[in-house]
């Protein structure tokens, strides 16, 4: 099996799950909370781990001192808009990472603001339990988001969202799925968990 | 007298390459509806055969899972995610399945391979038991597969 995947959302690190995260074939990974740092030490050689922030904001003000007390250039963040105005303003920012769409901001994703995105280069952020789990209404609306974000070309991180060890799936079932269930190309979704959060990363990593 | 007969042949002329060019242009419509119905009736007519792929795997769990508990689950998700339809077209069968090293071998329709891998992933419980399912290699012959089922590390 070739490591070349990396996973741009992992909840919560610990040592059992980053060793199975190599042995699915994970070099990358981003960290939301990491449990016993000093426990990780020997599978850092093996695996790139970087922190992760997820801002969720309202009004730009919020997002603006949020943003201000993150230190960017060691971390991914990646914002979750709630209003329009949030998610234009922050598709402009180079502090941010990528831009997060959940089932709760859906609606903000219009065609304005695939636009926008493309035009900056932001990836847009989706999280596979999302993808898998949620009820059929909302299947429906990523669907047409996702499609909308296909026709716009826009790049896509796929995060596991990894909470326990048996949380974690493997690489290449994410992409069957996303090809099955969702029509997205196998190419799109092959990048979404290799190049394009892997780049993400790779800038954050220290030293 | 001469100029007015050659009027008549130059408005003679244009008329019929018109007529001409719409005829043509009427034909080469037809050409393309009669090869599309050929097309369409030849597509109907050859059916792909269903070739077999064996999907060798392993599942990482609390405890160790039996062969009826694994089918149970896999055939459930699949229904789940791909309806019943589509469970009967890729006829999933689980093989072989060593309970002690906790490997096994799915014998699938190709057509359905994909299909088959992300329902195959996606089992998070086996019988109440948390579980990953890791999908290690696609092979064309159980001989192979059996032989994978000893080689493969992970």
């Amino acid at each position: 099996m070739k490591r070349l995947f990396a996973d741009i959302h992992a909840t919560l690190c610990s040592r059992e799950i980053l060793q199975l995260y190599y042995k699915l074939g994970y070099t990358h990974v981003a960290c939301l909370e990491k449990q016993a740092e000093h426990n990780l030490h020997s599978v850092n050689t093996r695996t790139v781990i970087v922190d992760k922030v997820v801002i969720s904001a309202s009004n730009i003000d919020d997002l603006k001192s949020a943003l201000t007390r993150i230190e960017h250039k060691r971390t991914i963040v990646t914002v979750h808009p709630e209003t329009t105005e949030v998610a234009r303003w922050c598709t402009h920012d180079s502090r941010v990472d990528t831009i997060l769409l959940t089932p709760s901001n859906i609606r903000v994703f219009d065609k304005g603001q695939f636009n926008i995105m493309k035009y900056y280069d932001k990836p847009l952020e989706v999280h596979v339990p999302h993808l898998l789990y949620s009820s059929s209404d909302i299947k429906t609306q990523f669907y047409r988001k996702l499609n909308m974000l296909l026709r716009h070309r826009i790049g896509l991180t796929l995060g596991t969202s990894t909470r326990s060890l048996y949380d974690l799936v493997h690489p290449v079932v994410v992409i069957k799925a996303v090809k099955t269930l969702y029509d997205v190309p196998e190419r799109v979704a092959l990048l979404a968990l290799t190049d394009i959060p892997r780049q993400l990363i790779a800038r954050k990593q220290p030293g | 007298m001469i100029d007015a007969l050659l009027a008549i042949i130059l408005v003679l002329i244009l008329a019929t390459t018109l007529i001409l060019v719409c005829v043509l242009l009427k034909l080469k419509r037809l050409v393309k509806a009669y090869t599309a119905i050929i097309r369409a009736r030849e597509e109907t007519l050859s059916v792909k055969k269903p070739r077999k792929r064996y999907v060798v795997f392993t599942a990482i769990c609390e405890e160790r899972v039996k062969f009826e508990e694994l089918t149970d689950a896999v055939s459930s998700r699949f229904k789940e995610l791909f309806s019943e339809n589509t469970y009967y077209k890729a006829s999933p069968q689980l093989v072989l399945f060593d309970e002690s090293t906790q490997r096994g071998v799915y014998r699938v329709t190709h057509i359905y391979l994909d299909h088959f891998i992300a329902a195959l992933g996606l089992v998070k419980r086996i019988g109440g038991k948390k579980c990953v399912i890791v999908p290690l290699r696609t092979t064309g012959t159980l001989k192979r597969a059996r032989e994978l089922t000893r080689k493969l590390k992970f």
